[in-house]
């Protein structure tokens, strides 16, 4: 009987072993075949996934074409025969796509393609509208209108492409808004938490979602950085680090409550976090000397709604916890870290504070790398093992580029990699020895 | 309501979006006032746009002593009202306001946004007390579409460039035509 549909990357990595187990004959041709026969799907997962790239790949192709086609402005066709063939192109595309999707016994991939070709042709229309009228409108506003269009068909749809076409659209929308001047554009946070989120979980895209939080975090870091405008380089480092460590153990917190994707929420917090306190561990070189600001100072409300999210998250997550495993260590607790640190970073001189980050680096790396393995995902344990050798090989040229002899640095420098490499290799082959695939969840 | 419904519902926004966007500029060019205005190009170029001539003009610029400002001060992006006065062959901005005004005969009205603004007066003094010295002002006609290669061949020319706007009853501006040396400029 055959086996529910797994992972393509792990059948993947089956039908790779298995020739090693046939060819060093722990297991017969025969074994082969009926192990291979349990997961019969997994080879049209394959193909389909072949089909799908080469079909969104053409789609690329095409919309890139027409755009430039149009953008030749041919002076021989009239404003009336471009508009009416933009318009042609839109709903031809869709009507196709539909066509192939939907119909019965027809080209599902095919079908999700020219839908996602249509809503590219819907974008590049807009700027060609414009540029057959002569219109000359507030530029990000064609995002927005992109966007903000494409919306319902995802939720007609449910492609997840369009999905991500309209969470990059809004983005880029947003990221031109906030830095054409000064503004706060609250829209952009409604219209994906509200909407855009909710279609994420409806189409099950992690990708969608960590889309979603790293647009949030890009419209965070605006809007903060609108507030603390005229601040000295030096100091919006700092404030660039502490929201990245507070938004970073917010989004960790999504993932280890299981609030969102589990494995991408927490990678994606956890880096998102040590990569805010490594920005902590340099003497902050540019500007003037002074106290560094406290994180407060900042816009009250953006860090107070954060700071309630954080909260409700954690008590959400908790709560669920406690349901299912009662009185087990609970993972959100680590998320306090990087939030006491941000929020107290200011009250340290320079050079205990960069003595102290160091330290909460290092520990943060290795906490990272023992959950990567509690949670049996080697992607975790390899950004952990990446992440401490990027924080390691800093130090060294810190600390001995201006005190060594040069033929001596780079010696021991591609020695230090060299063993670093080798040690972390033994350890990750160790550690991660036995799990099979390339994730496993815990 | 079924899938299809709601696939056409969507794909109709998206339609109804373009062709809204052209029907907007029809009605200005339809029914608007013609303006003749004085303007000078330079040649950017945008992937997704084309090749076009971003066009200045003297009205882009609204200086205190050739204007009259009322309900200043302005905030960047804000939209304000600039009447027009015919002229001969072009038309000048007089006053500027934050609220439409009243136009007499040979006068138009026409909606700008705020770029930027500068002030005279007292520059530690009250709001109130500062007047606007310069105000930089933007229509929505400022970018002519020309073939791939034309903008800078029309940039080197040297000619003088004119262009006639409509100003629709809402105060709606569309660029409708351009003249280089007082020839109407087309690639048909």
């Amino acid at each position: 009987m055959a086996e529910p549909a797994v992972p393509h990357t792990w059948a993947s990595r089956l039908r790779s072993e298995i020739e090693r187990w046939v060819s060093d004959g722990i297991i017969t041709p025969e074994q082969r075949d009926s192990i291979l026969g349990r997961y019969p799907q997994s080879e049209a997962a394959g193909r389909d996934r072949t089909i799908l790239i080469l079909t969104l790949l053409g789609s690329l192709l095409v919309g890139a074409g027409v755009i430039l086609f149009f953008a030749a402005n041919w002076p021989k066709l009239s404003a009336g025969f471009k508009l009416a063939a933009v318009v042609a192109a839109v709903m031809g595309s869709y009507g196709a796509g539909y066509f192939f999707q939907y119909s019965p016994g027809s080209f599902p991939r095919l079908g999700h393609s020219l839908i996602f070709l249509g809503s590219l042709l819907y974008g590049a229309g807009i700027w060609l509208v414009a540029q057959v009228f002569h219109l000359d409108s507030h530029f990000p506003t064609g995002f927005l209108v992109w966007g903000l269009g494409v919306l319902p068909l995802t939720a007609a749809t449910r492609s997840v492409w369009v999905l991500y076409l309209t969470i990059l659209a809004l983005t880029i929308w947003t990221i031109m808004e906030q830095t054409g001047g000064p503004a706060y554009n609250f829209l952009y946070p409604f219209i994906m938490l509200a909407v855009a989120a909710p279609l994420s979980r409806k189409v099950k895209s992690a990708l969608a979602e960590v889309g979603i939080t790293v647009g949030l975090l890009a419209w965070f870091l605006a809007a903060v950085m609108t507030h603390l405008s005229g601040l000295s380089p030096r100091w919006e480092i700092a404030i660039v680090a502490r929201v990245f460590m507070l938004y970073g153990a917010q989004v960790f917190a999504i993932g280890v409550a299981r609030l969102g994707d589990r494995r991408a929420f927490t990678a994606l917090g956890g880096l998102l976090s040590l990569a805010g306190a490594y920005m902590l561990t340099f003497r902050q070189p540019y500007g003037p000397a002074g106290a560094m600001p406290s994180l407060l100072s900042g816009p009250a409300v953006l860090i107070a709604g954060l700071g309630l999210v954080l909260a409700v998250t954690l008590a959400a997550g908790l709560l669920a916890g406690r349901r299912k495993q009662p009185g087990a260590l609970r993972l959100e607790f680590f998320a306090a870290v990087p939030v006491v640190a941000a929020l107290f970073a200011h009250m340290l001189p320079e050079i205990p504070r960069m003595v102290a980050f160091n330290l909460l680096l290092f520990a943060g790396t290795v906490g990272w790398i023992i959950l990567g393995i509690r949670m049996r995902s080697q992607m975790v344990v390899n950004l952990g093992l990446g992440a401490f050798m990027v924080h390691m090989l800093t130090r060294y040229f810190d600390l001995f580029f201006s005190a060594m002899n040069r033929s001596l640095f780079f010696i021991l420098g591609g020695l230090l990699l060299l063993g670093g490499g080798w040690f972390l290799e033994r350890n990750r082959r160790r550690w991660t020895q036995g799990w099979g695939g390339d994730d496993v969840e815990a | 309501m079924r899938r299809k419904h709601w696939f056409i519902l969507a794909v109709a926004i998206q339609v109804l979006v373009l062709l809204g966007m052209a029907a907007r500029h029809a009605y200005t060019v339809r029914t608007g006032q013609p303006v003749m205005l004085e303007t000078a190009p330079v040649d950017p170029w945008s992937l997704l746009r084309g090749q076009y001539v971003r066009l200045s003009y003297k009205i882009s610029m609204l200086r205190e002593g050739e204007v009259t400002f009322s309900g200043a001060p302005y905030r960047d992006g804000q939209r304000i009202w600039v009447t027009l006065r015919k002229g001969d062959p072009y038309w000048k901005a007089v006053s500027v306001s934050d609220r439409r005004p009243a136009t007499a005969t040979g006068e138009v009205a026409v909606l700008g946004t705020v770029q930027w603004m500068s002030w005279s007066g007292e520059p530690s003094g009250e709001s109130s007390t500062r007047r606007p010295a310069e105000v930089s002002v933007r229509y929505g006609i400022e970018q002519f579409y020309v073939p791939e290669g034309e903008g800078r061949e029309l940039e080197s020319g040297r000619a003088s460039l004119s262009v006639e706007v409509r100003v629709d009853s809402l105060g709606r501006a569309a660029l409708s035509r351009v003249f280089r040396d007082g020839k109407e400029i087309t690639w048909h």
